[in-house]
């Protein structure tokens, strides 16, 4: 896919955000000597004149880079601040859709500037990754508007299983020989292989993928957080930063735990694991601390460890007689918070009973009924159906967010980026 | 203080506006002066009472006629009215010739007029020809609101006992964008043209999710963007990207 074959360094005026920081700066050095009486007549355009009075201490309001400033922003259409400021708030389908709208749409669209902008500004849950005895699938929100071209991840170079997302990176994991570790974005197909951890891996472990995407930094930093089991309730925990490219043991060591019960949920610089007696596993990653709460009493595998208002909320799903509810706990002692019935009667008779998957946005839960995927509009009490998975087996679904996030830097060269010799990724 | 002839009653209304506490100053032949509290507090007498917390129901003795007391409350008055009157306005005047006087702070939520004034060349008015009357009100309302809701220091309280997001200023930009699209568009362009990134994200934000499932065609319509693509490099583009069309 040649997603980004322009290099487009040359092009940076085409990102105004950009150039209008730069003029802006340079307003403070166009003060001029005081006291001294200024009549300026200006013809800034043809229909705009515009006259000001003899003033002291006054620098003149046209300042030629204060008038070209604002003349630039004049000469801007619709179409010309769609592009540039709308665009970034879109999901990536769409984005890559709209690349056939014209010439200068498909160039700023595959500028590396608007991939970054966009991995920022776009941060809502598209869709989910389903995976069962090795097969993937991508059920969509929104199937207009959010896809991946290949949601088999067959563009990676082996058979891998799907271990957890964040914010549109996804960590896979080769199900053959050394069990590599994969982070790659679906929608440019761009993929990255890991280093080998220091520590074996083995089956008791669980990971967490940490991605934050910054304004102010180009490169996507992530973390791959992995609380390794070195014995019946030891715990370590060993992290791969992106930055430094290779994998490092922290200090902590948890020998309070049982098994985890799954891969872990990362936000706002602190990772969660569930544990299977009940009790979050969280990890600070500025800290390198771990500390343990309880779930509620009731928790089990159909709850879910999610985002809501900003805030980690665990959402709980609770069955009586024919009648579903759902039940959100939060703060970190995890008190009952709201409990609402589901009005699922046009639904019929379900035997696989209610899986929450996760919290779209402050008003939309992605809930798992029988084997129906489905959204619930909490104050509209809307269900809507996304799709289907699978009935024949536990399926895994991950939520995924449609962003334009590179994983390999565009302008890095293949072999400043990667310490494996036979890391690759594909363009 | 003074014989029992007269007798100032203070009572405290809490109003809904928490910005202006009114207090009630009743004279003793019963006329009642309501003032804002921050100007009653120019008497200390009252200023005490006040802070004292006993004015539910307190009777003061006075030796003060109704006369003195509203020529004392008025000037009192008069003198907030002037320092209110101190805070420094600046005049926008829209494409169609209308006029706007508002508070400087709140119109240098601009960084256009933020750096007009700053240059020292707003002492007229400041002429704005690509906004009309219409968009430039709305663009103040939106600023007055968003200058409004920074100065409060009550932090938005997240409660869960509602399902909405309950920051009251995202539920006001909510229903503000809730325009026809010319407007909308209009609206943006105002935005840019005055640099206000507050507003143009928001206003992107809205235009965005309207464009989200639309086809390319449709698009360059909305937009009044040309076409210049031969047919044959649009459908290799197309073809490059066949997933997003499906």
């Amino acid at each position: 896919m040649d997603f980004w074959e322009d290099d487009n360094s040359d092009e940076m005026d085409i990102d105004n955000d950009l150039m209008d920081d730069c003029e802006e700066d340079s307003f403070s050095e166009s003060e001029q000597e005081s006291n001294v009486k200024r009549f300026q007549k200006l013809n800034i355009d043809d229909d705009f004149h515009v006259e000001y009075a003899p003033q002291r201490n006054t620098t003149a309001y046209g300042s030629s880079r204060c008038l070209e400033h604002i003349k630039s922003k004049e000469k801007m259409g619709i179409g010309d601040l769609v592009k540039d400021h709308a665009l970034p708030f879109l999901p990536a389908k769409s984005i890559c859709r709209f690349r056939s709208v014209s010439k200068e749409w498909n160039k700023w669209i595959t500028n590396p500037f608007l991939a970054h902008k966009q991995s920022h500004c776009f941060q809502d849950i598209s869709g989910f990754f389903c995976q069962i005895a090795g097969e993937h699938s991508f059920i969509s929100c929104d199937p207009h508007s959010c896809g991946v071209p290949d949601p088999s991840f067959s563009f990676l170079p082996e058979p891998v299983i799907l271990r957890t997302t964040c914010n549109g990176l996804i960590c896979c994991q080769s199900c053959i020989e050394d069990n590599a570790y994969y982070i790659c974005n679906p929608v440019n197909r761009q993929w990255k292989v890991l280093p080998g951890p220091n520590y074996y891996h083995g089956p008791g472990s669980a990971v967490a993928l940490a991605f934050e995407p910054s304004a102010l930094k180009f490169e996507a930093n992530y973390q791959l957080v992995c609380a390794i089991r070195l014995a019946d309730h030891l715990l370590c925990f060993e992290i791969y930063s992106s930055r430094s490219k290779s994998w490092r043991l922290v200090d902590a060591l948890c020998c309070e735990l049982g098994a985890l019960s799954g891969d872990g949920f990362y936000m706002k610089g602190m990772v969660y694991w569930e544990t299977l007696s009940g009790s979050v596993l969280a990890f600070d990653l500025t800290y390198e601390q771990f500390g343990i709460f309880p779930l509620p009493p009731e928790c089990g595998p159909e709850g879910v460890l999610t985002k809501r208002h900003g805030e980690l909320c665990y959402i709980l799903p609770h069955k009586k007689d024919n009648e579903f509810a759902i039940r959100i706990y939060g703060d970190f002692k995890m008190v009952l918070k709201h409990s609402f019935p589901l009005e699922l009667d046009d639904f019929g008779y379900t035997s696989g009973g209610l899986r929450a998957l996760s919290c779209l946005n402050d008003d939309v839960l992605a809930i798992l009924f029988g084997n129906r995927m489905i959204t619930y509009h909490v104050k509209a009490q809307k269900v809507k159906t996304l799709g289907t998975v699978r009935p024949d087996g536990f399926v895994t679904c991950h939520p995924y967010v449609n962003s334009l996030v590179p994983v390999d830097h565009p302008l890095v060269s293949r072999q400043q980026a990667n310490s494996r010799p036979c890391t690759s990724s594909s363009l | 203080m003074a014989s029992s002839s007269t007798s100032v009653v203070v009572s405290n209304k809490e109003k809904e506006n928490k910005n202006t506490k009114k207090v009630t100053l009743k004279s003793s032949d019963g006329e009642s002066f309501e003032v804002d509290e921050s100007v009653a507090m120019e008497s200390q007498t009252i200023k005490h009472i006040i802070e004292d917390g006993h004015y539910s129901s307190l009777a003061l003795s006075l030796s003060v006629k109704t006369t003195m007391a509203s020529s004392s409350t008025s000037v009192v008055v008069s003198n907030k009215e002037k320092e209110n009157k101190n805070t420094k306005k600046v005049t926008l005047k829209s494409s169609d010739g209308e006029s706007f006087e508002v508070d400087e702070s709140v119109a240098m939520e601009s960084q256009t007029i933020k750096h007009i004034i700053e240059d020292g060349c707003a002492n007229n008015e400041i002429p704005l020809p690509n906004v009309t009357s219409g968009i430039l009100s709305r663009v103040i309302e939106y600023c007055k609101k968003h200058k409004e809701a920074a100065g409060e220091s009550e932090p938005s309280v997240t409660s869960y006992t509602s399902n909405s997001t309950t920051n009251p200023l995202t539920e006001w930009d909510t229903e503000f964008v809730k325009v026809d699209q010319n407007t909308l568009f209009d609206l943006i362009l105002a935005a840019n043209y005055l640099d206000i990134k507050g507003l143009l994200d928001l206003t992107c934000k809205t235009v965005a999710d309207m464009m989200k499932g639309k086809t390319p065609q449709e698009i360059r319509e909305t937009f009044h963007i040309k076409n210049d693509y031969t047919p044959e490099e649009e459908a290799e583009v197309r073809k490059e990207n066949q997933w997003a069309f499906e």
